[in-house]
């Protein structure tokens, strides 16, 4: 039995003014993960010029203050303007397709943000531009390194300017998926009816909403404190700059998670041709986990001697507890499926075993004593990569693969997609892998040369090789993109026999979403329909 | 009270709860409690919000196509980036902010006038 639904009928028009004015949540959507994909291409090369330069001991290919300026902006761009707005894109694409709703909430609140974060962009990148050059305090902007006197110019300034706005505009976005999902669901879409990835949504939203302010505070004061001072320049000042920006600075960590996680269960639901295991389960653990996420932001501030360490490591720990919950559902959800190796599936397995590594090192980072041994070391930047990239990223790719024929109608060449996850899967390991061994025998982070005789220069060109074949697997991507666009292989609208409502309707899904929606009982209403005939 | 409600007070109280640990761990150190309470406080008023609102409220049609809420977006960048390149950015900007609210409330005008444009 399937459920009518009053749509107004219409057609949207193609083409530039659509693309750049339209409300449809699947216009903005696409248009905010297009732009953030373009952001990933650039920091990516930034991230190259460095692992170019630390190749060798010695500078070869610049300077110093320029390796400063180019860690920052690889940084502040992948977080800021990449992992972040893509978690939220997803969202907005999918969100309303997934509850059965028409459009988004606030649809021009969607499309004003979408705005805000490119204009966030090009202001952070127009630092490049001026005098000084770019922001180079690094993506945290720590005070005292960021006041007036140790971080002059201009660059600076726009880049604390341009992270307000992209982070306004990832508040509004995160308002605007919240507000679908606790307003705008289809007739029988329950709350435990959601699916996993609409669930991700929910926890990934409410961080934002709590955390995000945050920064939004701080850079404000940061700007004040530089042009006027008087904020931070006291006794407790630098450490009250960490409390805010961490404050929003951890819990960020996982809404570039989150929704990572949401997309591997789903795919991991669907190529193992099952329900998934322990739905419950996960959605108190996505809650659970993401309130704890809240609780943990000054594990990041435990050298500093000015933190309660007992009550952040013990949160910090803590978060082992909801992190198994979600690998055991994932996990048991493959036992005794019929498990169909696709490039979706690939990724999303790649993202479950690499992440590990991330979340294994993160109990490393989380108590204190080892903490003290490995901070500002290239074990953390080896840590953080595999959470994000390692981690979130492969994910990432897991739905790319998954809803490209949703997306366009059109599915993505299988061969070089599997060509694809093999590079990046070596080029990630033989990247940060080796950064852990380094950081731990003490090599520092965010350094341009390092001694000749410390011994690490063999891991260093390991690593760099490996980010050359990271380079490569994506470059494997866009050709694959390429070619699939160029020589179509139609898809129909259910290509992989999903279970959420967005395989209810055509691929590409029409303005207004749905015809007509199935019967929903259960957070997988599709499966339900073929279970039943 | 719907579950959509629900699901944001009980995390509310998951906040409060853990905020509530740090407060007594570490009471004189206001600085180090206060973003934690406070975004506590944020979760319950988001909450209450909703209550007060109800669910289903009907949707209103938005304009399929807004440059309106472009024009507000560009506007409130330039105001922010005039903080840095200079008083004339600010004013601009914020002549451009107030125009793309004109044109944002004349659209929603004539959507409800003409009955269409998106969910």
């Amino acid at each position: 039995m399937s459920v009518a639904l009053e749509r107004p009928a219409r057609r949207e028009s193609g083409g530039l003014v659509a693309s750049v004015l339209s409300t449809d949540h699947k216009r903005v959507g696409l248009s905010i993960m297009v732009v953030a994909f373009w952001w990933f291409l650039l920091d990516g090369v930034f991230a190259l010029l460095m692992r170019t330069e630390l190749a060798r001991p010695g500078l070869q290919l610049m300077t110093r203050d320029t390796y400063n300026q180019l860690f920052t902006e690889h940084g502040s761009g992948m977080i800021y303007l990449f992992v972040t707005p893509l978690a939220l894109g997803l969202g907005v694409y999918f969100v309303p397709l997934m509850v059965g709703a028409a459009g988004i909430a606030w649809p021009r609140a969607a499309l004003a943000a979408f705005w805000l974060l490119i204009a966030g962009g090009l202001t952070m990148d127009s630092g490049w531009f001026t005098a000084h050059g770019a922001a180079k305090f690094g993506w945290t902007a720590f005070y005292p390194l960021s006041d007036a006197n140790r971080s002059p110019g201009l660059g600076m300034d726009l880049w604390i300017v341009g992270v307000s706005l992209a982070t306004l505009a990832e508040l509004v976005l995160a308002a605007c998926i919240l507000a679908t999902i606790l307003r705008h669901r289809a007739p029988g879409m329950t709350m435990l009816r959601l699916p996993v990835f609409a669930w991700s949504q929910v926890a990934t939203t409410l961080m934002v909403l709590m955390s995000f302010p945050a920064l939004i505070v701080a850079m404000a004061l940061l700007w004040w404190d530089r042009h006027l001072g008087g904020v931070f320049d006291t006794p407790g000042g630098p450490a009250a700059y960490q409390h805010l920006f961490w404050f929003y600075g951890h819990p960020v960590v996982y809404v570039m998670f989150f929704p990572f996680v949401g997309i591997a269960a789903e795919v991991i639901a669907v190529f193992s041709r099952r329900r998934f295991f322990g739905y419950t389960a996960m959605v108190l653990s996505f809650l659970a986990f993401a309130g704890l996420s809240m609780s943990v932001w000054a594990h990041h501030m435990f050298a500093t001697g000015q933190v309660t360490n007992q009550y952040f490591s013990l949160t910090s720990t803590a978060l082992i507890v909801p992190a198994g919950v979600e690998y055991f559902d994932m996990i048991a959800t493959m036992v005794g499926g019929a498990i169909l190796l696709r490039t979706p599936m690939l990724f999303a397995v790649g993202f479950l075993l690499q992440f590990l590594i991330g979340g294994l090192t993160g109990i490393i980072v989380a108590s204190p004593p080892l903490d003290y041994h490995v901070h500002d070391t290239q074990f953390v930047v080896a840590h953080l990569h595999y959470v994000l990239f390692a981690g979130s990223i492969f994910a990432f790719f897991a739905g790319v693969y998954y809803w490209w024929p949703k997306i366009f109608g059109f599915f993505l060449r299988e061969r070089l997609g599997k060509l694809h996850f093999a590079l990046m899967v070596v080029g990630t390991n033989l990247t940060f892998f080796p950064l852990h061994v380094l950081g731990y025998e003490g090599m520092a982070r965010r350094v341009a040369d390092y001694s000749p005789h410390s011994g690490w220069t063999d891991l260093n060109e390991l690593s760099t090789l490996g980010s050359y074949l990271l380079a490569g697997s994506v470059l494997v991507f866009l050709a694959n993109v390429l070619v699939s666009t160029r020589r179509r292989q139609p898809a129909p609208a259910d290509p992989w026999q999903g279970h959420t409502l967005e395989w209810a309707t055509t691929s590409p899904p029409p303005p207004g979403n749905f015809d007509s929606l199935p019967e929903i009982r259960s957070y997988a209403p599709l499966y339900d329909a073929r279970v039943r005939t | 009270m719907n579950r959509s409600t629900l699901v944001v007070f009980v995390w509310a109280a998951w906040l409060t709860v853990l905020s509530a640990g740090l407060l007594l761990w570490t009471p004189g150190d206001w600085v180090e409690w206060a973003p934690f309470v406070a975004a506590a406080g944020g979760a319950w008023v988001l909450g209450a919000g909703l209550l007060l609102r109800g669910r289903g409220a009907p949707r209103r049609l938005a304009p399929r196509y807004s440059p309106g809420a472009v024009l507000v977006a560009l506007g409130v960048a330039s105001l922010a980036a005039g903080t840095s390149l200079g008083l004339w950015l600010v004013y601009l900007g914020g002549g451009l902010a107030i125009f793309g609210l004109g044109v944002a409330v004349r659209e929603t005008l004539a959507s409800r006038r003409t009955g269409s444009g998106a969910l």
